[in-house]
């Protein structure tokens, strides 16, 4: 049995994180890791999931397939 | 049809029988090829590697990073997989962006991993080939390894499977981006990572120390965990290492008798040992393990690597006697064979060995 894994090109998760502050009006323009808390900028953002309706962010060290 | 008719058959027709030759191999090689999955994917990833050069289409590039991924890690997967259980499962990316759309869709729960461009292929390797590992691998013992037992034995692992992917450029990089700054985060991982990497640096990682901790996790399945486990689980790095790092003719318990893992160990390190006394002290050994409480028995030979050049008499008799030693210790106990491998490794006075592990276990309901 194969897992599959759902991926994206940076630039495209980098365009979220640039695009959702100023049309979500994030706190201080920024999106956060939802597990550390740090910034997340095109060279850190690992992946993205849904969770309850909204899109939540990590970073690359907290990026994960399945538990997070 | 006499040797000189067939000689002039061979200069009349040599073009056509070469060509006829080379369509055979090639159709053999692409048949090959088609009825491997991965090897179709490292097949297809590099036409569309070519394409991509060509066209400079990102489409083809998403396609050669997709294919890449898959055929290496699956491949590399393989490599080491005489154990399936303890390894992480195999994988498939599947793009969620298309191209020439703004954005796309996600589904509740569903997890998109990002991925960089072909020029960092390298990086989107490590990365996925850490997730995959963390997320698949050593399940059932998440709520009893601790954060530095669980993450180095992991790390190595992840450095097993891309090792067997044999490209300079991503060791390179998982080593300075996540192995180094990762075991040497502070003296207590160093000390050990650095026990890891001895069992590792004998083939006993992958074969014996997690081998025995899938069938603990199967073990000490829907109990509640309790710090005795972990305790098992530091005592079986111990044991394994005290043998991985023997000196020669050190004595070093060869069998580890805990409330659940119970294993042994039988080394057969010593080449001329066996060729002088024979089989009967190893197999006397196993049969007498195999009637205690014990679930697994590993038979480990080292050969000299040169044995055969030298004294090929001497190396066919000793081959003779191992093949013999395991027909007996499964005719004489009612131990099984799990699984048998042959590897090579390095010895503590650098000599190259090659060595043949095989796993028997007992058969639980005889317990």
């Amino acid at each position: 049995m194969k897992d599959i894994i759902k991926a994206s090109r940076r630039d495209r998760i980098s365009n979220l994180i640039e695009d959702l502050p100023t049309r979500l009006s994030f706190e201080n323009n920024e999106v956060l890791c939802s597990k550390c808390n740090v910034k997340l900028t095109k060279d850190n953002v690992g992946g993205i999931k849904k969770e309850k309706g909204k899109i939540i962010f990590f970073c690359d060290k907290h990026e994960c397939l399945k538990d997070c | 049809m006499n040797p000189i008719s067939i000689t002039n058959f061979f200069k009349d027709n040599g073009i056509l029988i070469t060509l006829i030759v080379i369509a055979v191999y090639v159709v053999y090689k692409l048949v090959n090829i088609l009825l491997d999955e991965d090897k179709a994917s490292s097949f297809r990833a590099k036409i569309y590697k070519s394409m991509f050069k060509l066209t400079g289409r990102r489409e083809q590039e998403n396609k050669y990073i997709r294919n890449d991924i898959n055929a290496k890690l699956n491949l590399a997967r393989k490599k080491v997989n005489y154990t399936s259980e303890v390894l992480p499962r195999s994988v498939d990316i599947e793009w969620v962006d298309k191209e020439g759309e703004d954005s796309y869709k996600i589904s509740e729960g569903e997890f998109v991993v990002c991925l960089d461009s072909s020029a960092s292929q390298e990086k989107n390797i490590v990365r996925l080939a850490n997730a995959i590992v963390k997320n698949t691998s050593l399940v059932g013992l998440k709520n009893i390894l601790s954060g530095n037992l669980d993450d180095l034995f992991k790390i190595n692992l992840t450095k097993n499977l891309l090792t067997e992917i044999g490209d300079k450029k991503v060791m390179d990089y998982f080593f300075t981006e996540e192995y180094i700054p990762s075991v040497k985060a502070d003296k207590e991982r160093e000390l050990i990572n650095s026990k890891v990497v001895e069992i590792d640096e004998k083939g006993m990682f992958t074969r014996i120390l997690l081998s025995e901790l899938h069938d603990f996790s199967q073990r000490i399945y829907g109990m509640e965990p309790r710090p005795y486990m972990l305790g098992e689980v530091e005592k079986l790095l111990e044991f394994l290492y005290k043998i991985a790092n023997k000196e020669y003719h050190q004595d070093v318990p060869l069998s580890l008798e805990l409330a659940h893992i119970r294993t042994a160990l039988i080394l057969v390190a010593d080449t001329s040992k066996l060729l002088s006394h024979g089989i009967e002290p190893y197999l006397k050994c196993a049969v007498s393990r195999s009637e205690k409480q014990i679930y697994s028995i590993y038979l480990i030979v080292w050969d000299k690597e040169n044995l055969g050049i030298y004294n090929p008499e001497a190396a066919n008799t000793f081959l003779k006697a191992v093949d013999d030693l395991d027909n007996q210790i499964l005719q004489k106990t009612k131990l099984k064979k799990a699984f048998e491998e042959k590897y090579k490794i390095v010895d503590n006075f650098g000599n190259k060995r090659n060595a043949k592990m095989t796993k028997y276990i007992v058969n639980e309901i005889d317990k």
